[in-house]
C-alpha cells in the first residue's frame, strides 16, 4: 500500500503548488496576453521572504502562516509597481519583446536576493507542531504535505467562486473574450489587467512561503519552478484555469509515480507528457482551437 | 552589399586576424569568447530574423556540439573533421526537435522547443559516460598539420585562428543563405504562411531545414567552445543559456543581419564590466529592460536613428529635402517594431 500511497501524496502536494504558480500564468496570460517569465522570481522571493520573517522568530503555525501571508502581501506590492512601470508599456508590443521584458525582471529580482542572501542554499525549518505525520490506513505521511494539499484545494475553490460568482470574475471573463468590447462596455481594461496580474502574483508568493519549509532556498529555484509551470499552462491549454488543475494533477502524479519507479526520470517526465499531448493536441488538453 | 561596406568588413577581418600578435593572451580568450558568442547568436538569427520561428531551446544545439566535441577531440581527431561532425550531430536532433516543435506555431512552439532541450539537458545531466553533472575535464585539441606547418592550437592564441576562421566561414554561409531563394522562402513564409504554401511551396520543409541549419550552425559554435574552455558542463545547454543568444540579437539589433555581431560584442563588454560587482545579472536585466521600452532596435538601430539625425541636421546646411529623410526614419522604426 505505501508504495502507492507516498508517491500519491507526494504527486499531489507538487500539483497543489504547481497548480497555484500555474493558475495565476494562465490567468495573466488568458487576459493580458503575457507569458510571464518573472513568475518563477516572484514564487522565489516569497519563499525568500517567508525565510527573511520567520525564521527564529515565531515558532509557531500561527507565525508561519501569517508571515507568508505578510510576504505574500509585499511581494503583491512589487508586482503592482513592476505592472504599472513596465507591463502597461509593454501590452502593444510583439509577444516576444514582452517575454524578453519579463525576464529581464526575473533576472533584477534574481540578481538581488542573490546580492542580499547570497548564492548558497538556506533553509527554513517546519515548527514543531507542524512536523509530524499521520497515518492514513496504517501509513505514516509527512502532515504539512496534506496541508498543502488542502490549501491547494480551498485556493482552487476560491478562485473558482471568484472567476464564476462575482462581478469581477465575470468581467475578468469578458476581457479575456474580448479587451475591445469590454473595454467599449465601460470597463476600465487597463485597471483590470492591473488587478488581474496582481492576483496572479499573489498566488505566486504564497505558493512560495507554503513551499518553502520543504525545499532549499536557491536564487535560482524561480527559474526551475516556473518552466514547470509552463509546462502545466501549455499542457492544459493557455489561458485555461481548468485545464492548468488537470495538468497540474495529471503532471505532479505522473512526475512524483514515474520518479518513484524509475528515478532516472525524475524531473523529466513533465516535459515528455508535454511533447506527446502537444504532439497530439497541439491546443493543449482544454485549450481552443486557434 | 556597398562597395565601402566590403571594404570596411575586410579592414575589420585583417584587424581581427592581426590582433593576437599585439594583445596579452586572456584578450585574445576574450575575442575568442567573443568569436563563439557572434556565431552562436548568428545562427539563433538565422530562424528568429529570417524565418521568424522565435526557438527557446537553442542551447541545446550549442551544448551538443560541444559535449560532441569534447568526446571526439579526447579520441584523437583532427578540430576541422570534429567541428564538421559537431555540427552534422547538432543537425540531425534539430531536425527532430524542429520536426515535433513545427506542429504548433507562436509561443506553442517556443514552449516546445524550450521543453525538448530540457530533455536533452536532462538526459547530458544524468549520461555517467558524458561526466554527468561534472562534466568532461581535460579537453585539449590535437595540433593540426596545414601545408606542412604545425600549429600547437591547444594554445588559445594560437587556438584562436581556427575560431576566427570557422566563425568567418560559417557567417559568410550565412550571409548567402539568408539572401538566397531559401531565404527568400522563409521570409515569404514569415510573413504569410498560408499564403506562401498556396504558391506551390512546402512551407514545413522549409521551416525544418531552416531549423536544421540553425542547429547545424549552433552545434559548431558550441565545437568551438569546449577545446577553448577545456572543460564542459551540462550548464551549456540549460534553458538561461537558450536565452542569451535572444539577449544578444535583442541588444545588437534584430532587425539587421549584423545585429549579432554588434550585440555579441556589446554584451561581452558589459559582462567584463559588471562581473567584479557581483551583480552582472541586475545590470543585464537593467540594459535588457532599456532595450525592450525605449530601444527596441538595439545598438545598431540607435546608431542609425543618429546617423540619420546627423544626415538630416547636415543637410539642412545644403537645404535639401529634410522631410523626405524624416519620413525614412520614422518608417524605419516603426516598420522594424512590427516586422518581428
Amino acid at each position: 500500500m505505501d508504495v502507492l500511497l507516498l508517491p500519491l501524496v507526494n504527486g499531489l502536494t507538487q500539483a497543489a503548488v504547481l497548480f497555484m504558480i500555474a493558475a495565476g500564468l494562465t490567468l495573466i496570460y488568458g487576459v493580458l496576453g503575457v507569458i510571464n517569465f518573472a513568475h518563477g522570481s516572484f514564487v522565489m522571493l516569497g519563499s525568500y521572504l517567508t525565510m527573511f520573517f520567520f525564521v527564529g522568530k515565531f515558532d509557531t503555525v500561527l507565525g508561519l502562516f501569517s508571515f507568508i501571508f505578510i510576504s505574500s502581501v509585499v511581494i503583491t506590492l512589487l508586482g503592482w509597481a513592476v505592472e504599472v512601470l513596465v507591463m502597461r508599456r509593454m501590452y502593444k508590443a510583439n509577444e516576444f519583446y514582452m517575454v524578453l521584458a519579463t525576464y529581464a525582471i526575473l533576472l533584477i529580482i534574481e540578481g538581488c536576493v542573490e546580492k542580499y542572501w547570497g548564492a548558497s542554499p538556506l533553509s527554513l525549518p517546519l515548527p514543531d507542531s507542524l512536523n509530524t505525520t499521520i497515518s492514513i490506513f496504517g501509513i505514516s505521511v509527512p502532515f504539512y504535505s496534506i496541508l498543502i494539499c488542502i490549501i491547494g484545494i480551498a485556493v482552487m475553490g476560491i478562485l473558482w467562486f471568484l472567476m464564476n460568482h462575482t462581478n469581477l470574475g465575470r468581467i475578468i471573463r469578458a476581457a479575456a473574450a474580448d479587451k475591445t468590447m469590454t473595454n467599449s462596455l465601460g470597463v476600465n481594461v487597463p485597471a483590470l489587467f492591473t488587478v488581474v496580474f496582481v492576483i496572479g502574483i499573489f498566488l505566486a508568493a504564497f505558493a512560495g512561503g507554503l513551499l518553502a519549509p520543504t525545499v532549499a532556498l536557491l536564487p535560482n529555484m524561480g527559474v526551475n519552478l516556473v518552466i514547470q509551470a509552463f509546462v502545466v499552462v501549455v499542457v492544459g491549454g493557455l489561458g485555461n484555469i481548468k485545464g492548468a488543475l488537470l495538468s497540474a494533477v495529471l503532471v505532479g502524479v505522473l512526475d512524483s509515480f514515474l520518479g518513484f519507479y524509475i528515478p532516472v526520470l525524475t524531473g523529466i517526465t513533465s516535459y515528455i507528457v508535454m511533447a506527446v499531448i502537444l504532439t497530439i493536441r497541439p491546443q493543449g488538453l482544454l485549450g481552443k482551437v486557434g | 552589399m556597398k562597395k565601402s561596406s566590403i571594404f570596411f568588413i575586410i579592414i575589420l577581418l585583417l584587424g581581427y586576424f592581426l590582433a593576437p600578435l599585439f594583445v596579452n593572451n586572456a584578450f585574445s580568450f576574450k575575442l575568442s569568447e567573443i568569436f563563439i558568442l557572434v556565431l552562436f547568436a548568428s545562427s539563433f538569427q538565422f530562424i528568429a530574423r529570417t524565418a521568424g520561428m522565435f526557438s527557446l531551446g537553442h542551447a541545446a544545439f550549442y551544448g551538443v556540439g560541444a559535449y560532441a566535441s569534447a568526446v571526439l577531440v579526447q579520441k584523437g581527431y583532427s578540430i576541422f573533421f570534429v567541428l564538421l561532425m559537431a555540427g552534422v550531430i547538432a543537425f540531425l536532433l534539430s531536425m527532430i526537435i524542429g520536426y515535433l516543435s513545427l506542429r504548433s506555431t507562436g509561443i506553442y512552439f517556443a514552449m516546445l522547443t524550450l521543453s525538448l532541450a530540457q530533455v536533452v539537458y536532462l538526459v547530458i545531466y544524468r549520461t555517467p559516460a558524458l561526466g554527468g553533472q561534472d562534466g568532461i575535464p581535460g579537453i585539449l585539441a590535437q595540433p593540426i598539420n596545414l601545408f606542412g606547418w604545425e600549429l600547437d592550437i591547444s594554445r588559445p592564441e594560437k587556438y584562436y585562428y581556427v575560431i576566427f576562421f570557422t566563425v568567418v566561414v560559417s557567417i559568410f554561409i550565412l550571409y548567402i543563405l539568408t539572401n538566397s531563394s531559401l531565404g527568400h522562402f522563409l521570409r515569404s513564409i514569415r510573413e504569410n504562411s498560408v499564403r506562401t504554401s498556396s504558391l506551390g511551396i512546402n512551407v514545413k520543409r522549409y521551416q525544418i531545414l531552416a531549423f536544421g541549419i540553425a542547429g547545424f550552425f549552433g552545434g559548431v559554435s558550441g565545437a568551438l567552445l569546449s577545446p577553448l574552455e577545456g572543460i564542459i558542463t551540462p550548464e551549456t545547454l540549460s534553458w538561461t543559456q537558450s536565452a542569451l543568444p535572444l539577449i544578444i540579437v535583442l541588444i545588437g539589433g534584430i532587425n539587421s543581419f549584423w545585429g549579432p555581431i554588434v550585440g555579441a560584442i556589446t554584451f561581452e563588454m558589459l559582462y567584463s564590466l559588471t562581473i567584479d560587482s557581483g551583480a552582472s545579472n541586475i545590470y543585464l536585466g537593467i540594459i535588457l529592460l532599456a532595450i525592450v521600452l525605449l530601444f527596441p532596435d538595439g545598438v545598431i538601430g540607435v546608431g542609425r536613428r543618429f546617423i540619420s539625425m546627423l544626415r538630416t541636421s547636415f543637410s539642412k546646411k545644403k537645404g535639401r529635402n529634410m522631410e523626405e529623410l524624416k519620413g525614412v526614419g520614422k518608417h524605419g522604426n516603426s516598420a522594424a517594431r512590427r516586422s518581428i
